[in-house]
């Protein structure tokens, strides 16, 4: 072989810095990746924007959500009540941000109790299999094989006659009771969400590493495996948020839900059907919110749904 | 094929009978109930104490919790529902039940059919021409649909097309005098199926949609082109086919939504159905009623479960040899 005079040049003596990238966290992926969706973040920013209305009501609206102004009944949209009047006078627009208040809160808490109890559910059914996986996994499917509509109903007309309960929460017993009825009923998604997500990741080689390290099981469950499984269940629970405010607007709708006299915007509904020959507006602004809300809400949980995880778009 | 259906059947039963356990002891487990708000005018706690210890005798609800369950049981399989008592006081619940389950059935079953009717051709439209104007059409339509909550929809319709435009009955599902007028049952049904198939026609054509787009992936339809098939039936016979499979599964599945769909349709449209004949029930503390209905519908979904299984095990022939 001839000695080629040509030689290597030695690549130039580089710093760390010519290197280095970015440090990017997994939150910042996931909000860059959701940035791109334009209907996500219009999704976000209405849910935004009248959340913040409706937390503020006390101080933003106009009149209070019971004040009867008699002399106005039914009155159509006018310069002092932006939203017209409904049939006892109150104004809409300021029962309109109060009745949010209780829908949100409603919703946020029955989903975050429902949340709760199904990565518990799930998780130690995945984890510990056997006897005790069949029977959570069984119960969680019985659960969702019933008839949920009819069972909410019955729930809440039963727990709402229960008189000692009724004396301890006072005006603030159906409020209680339909976050208690909507967890025990929405609970099953997540479950079998972390179930599939927990079983897994249990196969994989850092659970094995973990217990080597000696990692307790509940450590390994709740330090590992459902964070790992944060995705899925963070896009249910946005999901899951719209569906309940739905699921508590109908229930109010029909009497079961939010009573008087607490708004809400399902009930502000109800009695509009002896009305509808007079005034048919009463009826399209509370239904309005809520479509918009839920739409929001949906299409934001859309977004994230890509944004937490690319590889799930078909 | 029978081993499979006979399994089939076999396990839903255990789940009805299941069903039946749990709805029962919600009924009667849950505090709360149908007397604790009552007092019957009694002046004193004992006096209405004792009231409701003789309406407890008098309807057998002091004998313990299996004793009546067993009873119940037993004489709902042989079709005797025990007696509404409120609603049409002392008239048996079997029939009270059957005079309005033909009008709920009908209901449902011609939603369920409009809606897979409309959904069908959307999904295959906008499986087959992704990310077009069509395809963001109808993912705008079925978020809607989704995130419409049905009753106020109802009412919107009501004020609409009863009210403004006077074009359609505001309710009820026959015009006194006209009974048997087959186009004016057909005004009274319009509203009630619409708006009763809206959210199943949103969910279920984003279903067909990201199905039909998994299957015209395969390499089966590449080769049915290659072939010169022509894409028509490529998409029908061959797409179709393989991507019906998850929908009716699907279908099963949306039973249980249709009757509580249903419940508040029928209550905005006055429909006289056993959806509305339910919440009367609950608002008047109509306990067997109330029961026979909710056993009524948990039989429907376990039903709409086995017709799903029994067709996908038909339609899909690498079941049956499980």
């Amino acid at each position: 072989m001839s000695a080629s005079a040509m030689t290597v040049p030695m690549p130039p003596a580089f710093d760390d810095d010519v290197l280095a990238t970015e440090e990017v966290s997994q939150a910042r992926l996931v909000w860059r990746r959701f940035r791109r969706h334009r209907l996500g973040l219009l999704g976000i920013t209405v849910i935004g924007m009248i959340a913040l209305a409706c937390v503020l009501a006390p101080w933003i609206a106009p009149y209070t959500f019971d004040k009867p102004d008699t002399s106005n009944i039914m009155g159509t949209p006018s310069a002092s009540h932006w939203l017209g009047t409904d049939e006892l006078g109150r104004d809409v627009l300021s029962r309109l941000l109060y009745a949010g208040r209780i829908s949100l809160l409603v919703s946020l808490v029955a989903t975050l109790l429902s949340i709760v109890i199904g990565v518990l559910v799930g998780s130690i059914a995945a984890y510990f299999g056997g006897a005790l996986d069949t029977l959570l996994m069984r119960f969680t499917d019985i659960m969702l094989s019933l008839p949920s509509l009819p069972l909410l109903l019955i729930f809440s007309k039963t727990l709402r006659d229960f008189g000692p309960l009724r004396r301890a929460l006072g005006d603030n017993t159906s409020v209680v009771i339909i976050i208690t009825v909507l967890t025990i009923f929405g609970w099953m998604n997540v479950a079998r969400l972390v179930y599939g997500s927990v079983l897994s990741l249990k196969a994989r080689e850092f659970t094995e590493a973990s217990r080597a390290l000696g990692a307790s099981s509940f450590r390994i469950i709740f330090t590992h495996l459902v964070p790992n499984s944060a995705a899925p269940i963070i896009v249910a629970m946005t999901l899951g948020i719209g569906s309940r405010i739905i699921a508590e607007a109908s229930l109010s709708f029909l009497g079961l839900g939010i009573v008087p006299p607490n708004p809400s915007w399902g009930s502000m509904l109800s009695g509009v059907q002896a009305y509808m020959f007079r005034n048919p507006w009463l009826a399209f602004y509370p239904g309005l919110t809520i479509l918009i809300v839920v739409l929001a809400i949906n299409f934001a949980g859309d977004a994230l749904r890509d944004a937490l995880d690319p590889r799930l778009k078909n | 094929m029978r081993a499979f259906l006979l399994r089939r059947l076999l396990q839903n039963a255990i789940l009805l009978l299941f069903i039946s356990v749990i709805v029962y002891g919600i009924l009667y487990l849950v505090p709360g109930g149908p007397f604790d708000q009552l007092n019957f005018g009694a002046t004193s706690a004992t006096a209405a104490a004792a009231q409701v210890k003789r309406l407890n005798e008098l309807l057998g609800l002091d004998r313990p919790l299996y004793e009546r369950y067993w009873t119940w049981l037993t004489k709902a399989l042989v079709g005797d529902w025990g007696m509404s008592w409120t609603v049409a006081f002392g008239q048996p619940v079997g029939r009270l039940i059957e005079s309005r389950l033909g009008n709920t059935l009908l209901l449902m079953g011609l939603s369920a059919v409009f809606s897979l009717a409309i959904a069908l051709p959307i999904g295959i439209i906008s499986a087959v021409r992704p990310y077009s104007i069509w395809d963001y059409l109808i993912t705008a339509f079925s978020f809607f649909g989704l995130s419409m909550p049905t009753f106020w929809f109802g009412v919107m319709m009501l004020i609409i097309f009863s009210v403004v435009l006077g074009w359609l009955p505001a309710g009820g599902a026959i015009t006194p005098g006209k009974a048997n007028d087959i186009v004016d049952r057909i005004r009274h049904l319009i509203m009630p199926v619409v708006v009763l198939s809206l959210v199943q026609v949103a969910g279920q054509s984003r279903f067909i949609r990201s199905s039909m787009l998994e299957v015209l992936k395969q390499d089966y339809i590449r080769t049915a082109r290659a072939k010169g098939v022509p894409w028509a039936r490529v998409v029908l016979t061959h797409g179709l086919r393989n991507a019906i499979l998850p929908v009716i599964t699907l279908l099963g599945l949306e039973i249980p939504q249709l009757f509580g769909g249903a419940i508040i349709t029928e209550t905005i449209f006055t429909w006289p159905g056993m959806g509305r004949l339910f919440f009367e029930g609950i608002s008047k503390n109509d306990w067997p009623l109330v029961q026979a209905i909710t056993m009524l519908s948990a039989f429907l979904v376990v039903g709409g479960n086995l017709l799903a299984d029994l067709a996908y095990a038909v339609v899909d022939p690498r079941i049956r040899y499980e």
